[in-house]
């Protein structure tokens, strides 16, 4: 293990060492994705809104160049400066001049993310200039010499008591321990900064070209303050943030606050194309437009997409890990999972290391305003720190999963024995690196492929069923009840030995070269069945979201897997859409009537489980889907693995989660389509955790 | 507008979920007569946008209360009222629209603690998509363009423990009193 590893193994075991600031974060995140999902619930069409935000911000990016040259054009007719900038001592030398010039000393700011991508503030003290943060959060962070924890609240990590030890030790004076207290005393200390800075600094969230104007979101004011009272004022702005029209920036001051907040505005908008007069003095504002590596990022066709992100958040806000760790273990400067391709891109691969804190839920894609493909940049972001500095051996282990199942399968029952034995799961523990307190799978030799048997492509209707590693080598019974309520709606199914594993690990770790082999492998093989007609139907949400939706990205998206993809189904949303009429009824135990369902991440982009809940609701069980709107935490064989990066995490992720489940006294079993998740349930609550097909029969 | 009395409705429900409060006049004159009430009593000056004078001066004046000649940043360094007119509002979004062609009104709406606007019923607009040729409009004009500014109640921060706070550095009261014919 390399030192990079290590260092982020001890900073994650920190994070999780701390509990008040987990529960502080988690708070923070989980109210932004409740508010983004109430308002995203409310409108009528919420994929077509992220889909103009997309088509906005691709249009945007694709045409950077024309819109720097418009914008520039029309704010120097406005009356502005106007500064392209290649990198940060570009930005700093331009505005050391501008203080050098007019006297400055002391420069006002409001919060922006891209002068804290060039660590502006810390640049320009070393020029013997003073930096005052306004905004409330970032005045907080910055006299604590912290860096952001979230993009939103990024003091967040910070208790109200501490924050007013903070203020009484760095203001002089005691500043009590109440919220009226410390704001009171922000409020003086920021008062006279405002009235007596020479230079203010804006970051600036849209650039419209049309008219050369910037526009500048805040909720507490303190931007207005900064732009309207200095002589000079200046606005740093990335520039992948410049759209075309006021159409476009209207969708974009309107999408920020409902994807970051769950509000419809931010509570200030301002919209500044020069400076206004007052007292007949000829004051200046200066735009300075950031590349720092935009312009090469635009052109590269693995992480272009990265620029159409339009910093809300909502990504941090679902992301699992860092809702556990928070920004400064998830994060370089850039934080969360958007943070990843943007640190890879702009600080360079060996400030990305976190990319490894990902485990591949998926999550953020499904609430990303703009769609953008996260989990795909983050997986090459992966794929290039493994090849440049190797990958570590219980990952590479948990690669041959797959093929070791086999094997434990074949030699099943004495393999569950051998591997499940106190003393080789101590051995496994240190050598493999296999959390020895996680249970096992136990294998079957009696496996789904060999009690299989196919049936003649009699039928008109014709399936094929991919079984994936749990439903093949540890519980056939998955396979074979599925196989049972798809021919009694009549259909006739096959299930070809040669299919492999959906290989989730592969695209999990980084190793996308072999998991662009098993996708093609997979592929060629369903699309010849698909090209005769038949359907693909899985009973694993991450097999189905793999066949659906990860090998089209991982093959171009060619012919043959945007086929595959478009006929392949779950179970349960096979059944309603083409079997309406068929009622499966409840099987084995008719007692257990009170369900609790638990939705795998792999499953959101899919149907959310919609399906499976009317199927067991239909067959007169009582659902109730229990979330906390993240991921429990299991992540395939991540949380098998021990230590900060792998079981801890993982238990640390899935407590909450294990919690509300267990709140449901009455539960007297749980639904969920997912082995992994089943692993992680079963170890924290007390009612058996099925797959829903265990608990209907054909009717 | 057609439907002016729904947008006036909708527009005070919004703003005032936000925390602002909107109330209502029957004529202009007659809102800034209620400023004057609203005011009575709680401050002794006032700044205030130049394009709600002079009548403005004239009518407060009977309510003790003087308007401020400001003609410097630093007049405002003392955080105390301000009045200005709101051009426009959005009702879905619950946001006043400031078109400001001089510094002096922005700071009444920013560098003050208390921020009263008055808004013609007319001019609330049903939805954001109504924005764009309103600032097209505003920005096409030759020589120093305004400044266009949505404000949504008073100014607020969740910064700490999430726990939300009105009044940081802006106002932490916003009061909109609307008139007009179609109400």
């Amino acid at each position: 293990m390399n030192d990079d590893y290590r260092h982020l193994m001890e900073r994650i075991r920190l994070a999780l060492n701390d509990g008040a600031r987990i529960s502080a974060l988690s708070r923070a995140v989980k109210r932004g994705r409740d508010a983004r999902k109430a308002q995203f619930s409310r409108m009528e069409n919420p994929s077509a809104f992220v889909s103009e935000i997309r088509t906005l911000k691709t249009g945007a990016v694709a045409h950077m160049d024309d819109l720097v040259r418009t914008f520039s054009e029309r704010a120097a007719d406005n009356g502005c400066s106007v500064h392209v900038a290649k990198n940060a001592d570009d930005v700093v030398s331009y505005i050391s001049g501008l203080a050098s010039r007019s006297g400055a000393k002391l420069l006002s700011k409001s919060k922006s993310l891209t002068t804290e991508e060039i660590e502006l503030n810390r640049r320009l003290e070393e020029k013997g200039l003073e930096v005052v943060e306004t905004d409330l959060g970032e005045r907080i962070i910055q006299l604590a010499g912290e860096k952001p924890f979230h993009l939103v609240f990024p003091a967040i990590h910070r208790s109200q008591e501490s924050i007013s030890e903070l203020f009484t030790d760095k203001f002089g004076y005691p500043v009590p321990d109440s919220l009226e207290g410390i704001m009171a005393a922000i409020r003086k200390e920021l008062r006279p900064v405002f009235f007596s800075t020479g230079i203010g600094i804006n970051g600036a969230n849209i650039a419209v070209a049309e008219t050369g104007t910037v526009v500048i979101e805040t909720n507490e004011g303190n931007d207005r303050l900064v732009n309207s009272l200095p002589d000079v004022q200046v606005v740093v702005v990335g520039m992948e943030k410049i759209v075309p029209a006021w159409e476009d920036a209207i969708r974009l001051f309107n999408a920020h606050p409902l994807s970051a907040t769950g509000t419809q505005l931010t509570n200030y908008v301002s919209m500044i194309s020069n400076r206004l007069d007052i007292g007949g003095k000829e004051r200046e504002m200066h735009v300075v437009i950031l590349d720092n590596g935009r312009s090469a990022m635009s052109r590269d066709a693995d992480f272009s997409e990265a620029l159409n992100c339009i910093r809300c958040g909502a990504c941090m806000n679902i992301c699992p890990t860092y809702g556990v760790v928070g920004g400064h273990t998830f994060g370089h400067i850039y934080p969360g999972p958007i943070g990843i391709p943007w640190t890879e891109e702009i600080h360079g691969l060996d400030r990305a290391k976190f990319a490894h804190l990902c485990i591949s839920c998926g999550l953020c894609q499904t609430v990303c305003p703009a769609g953008i493909d996260i989990p795909l940049m983050i997986a090459k972001v992966k794929q290039k720190d493994v090849e440049a500095n190797g990958q570590l051996f219980v990952n590479r282990f948990m690669c041959s999963m797959e093929r070791i199942s086999r094997y434990l399968s074949a030699t099943a029952p004495l393999s569950n024995w051998v591997v499940g034995n106190r003393v080789s799961r101590l051995v496994e523990d240190r050598l493999l690196g296999v959390e020895r307190t996680r249970a096992l799978p136990t294998y079957t030799r009696r496996t789904f492929t060999k009690r299989f048997r196919p049936d003649e492509a009699g039928a008109k209707e014709r399936l094929v069923y991919f079984p994936d590693m749990f439903a093949n080598y540890v519980k056939p019974e998955i396979g074979l009840r599925t196989v049972d309520m798809l021919r009694a709606a009549g259909a006739s199914v096959v299930s070809p030995r040669e299919l492999k594993p959906s290989g989730a690990p592969f695209f999990l770790y980084g190793e996308l070269a072999r998991a662009t082999k098993v996708a093609l492998h997979n592929v060629s093989v369903l699309h010849k069945l698909v090209s005769l007609g038949y359907e693909v139907i899985s009973t694993e949400p991450t097999a189905t979201y793999s066949l659906r939706e990860i090998y089209p990205k991982l093959l171009g998206r060619s012919a043959e897997s945007m086929d595959v993809s478009a006929h392949t189904y779950e179970l349960f949303e096979y059944m309603a859409l083409k079997h309406p009429g068929a009622k499966p009824v409840k099987a084995g135990e008719k007692e257990r009537v009170r369900l609790g369902f638990h939705i795998p991440c792999h499953q959101r982009p899919l149907s959310s489980g919609r399906y499976s809940v009317a199927a067991l609701e239909s067959a007169g069980y009582d659902v109730s889907v229990i979330e906390t709107g993240t991921c429990c935490g299991m992540a395939g064989t991540f949380g098998l693995k021990k230590g900060p990066l792998g079981a801890e995490l993982s238990r640390a992720v899935a407590k909450p989660l294990l919690e509300l489940f267990n709140e449901h006294e009455d539960l007297q079993g749980i639904a969920t389509e997912s082995s992994v998740c089943t692993m992680q349930l079963g170890e924290g609550v007390h009612v058996p955790v099925m797959h829903p097909v265990e608990l209907l029969s054909p009717g | 507008m057609a439907s002016a009395i729904g947008v006036v409705g909708r527009f005070r429900g919004e703003f005032e979920a936000l925390g602002g409060r909107v109330h209502i006049a029957r004529t202009r004159d007659d809102a800034i007569e209620s400023v004057g009430k609203l005011l009575s009593g709680r401050v002794r000056s006032v700044h205030a946008s130049r394009g709600l004078m002079p009548p403005l001066a004239e009518r407060l004046r009977k309510f003790g209360i003087e308007v401020l000649d400001d003609s410097r940043p630093d007049d405002y360094s003392e955080p105390g009222t301000g009045i200005t007119e709101a051009q426009y509002a959005v009702a879905s979004a619950g946001c006043i629209v400031e078109i400001a062609d001089e510094e002096a009104t922005r700071l009444a709406s920013a560098a003050t603690l208390l921020h009263v606007a008055i808004l013609d019923s007319a001019n609330i607009i049903e939805n954001l998509a109504g924005l764009a040729p309103i600032i097209r409009r505003s920005l096409g004009v030759s020589g120093r363009k305004p400044v266009i500014t949505l404000i949504s109640g008073p100014s607020r921060t969740s910064d700490i423990e999430l726990k939300d706070v009105v009044g940081v550095h802006g106002p932490n009261e916003v009061h909109v009193v609307v008139y007009g014919d179609t109400l």
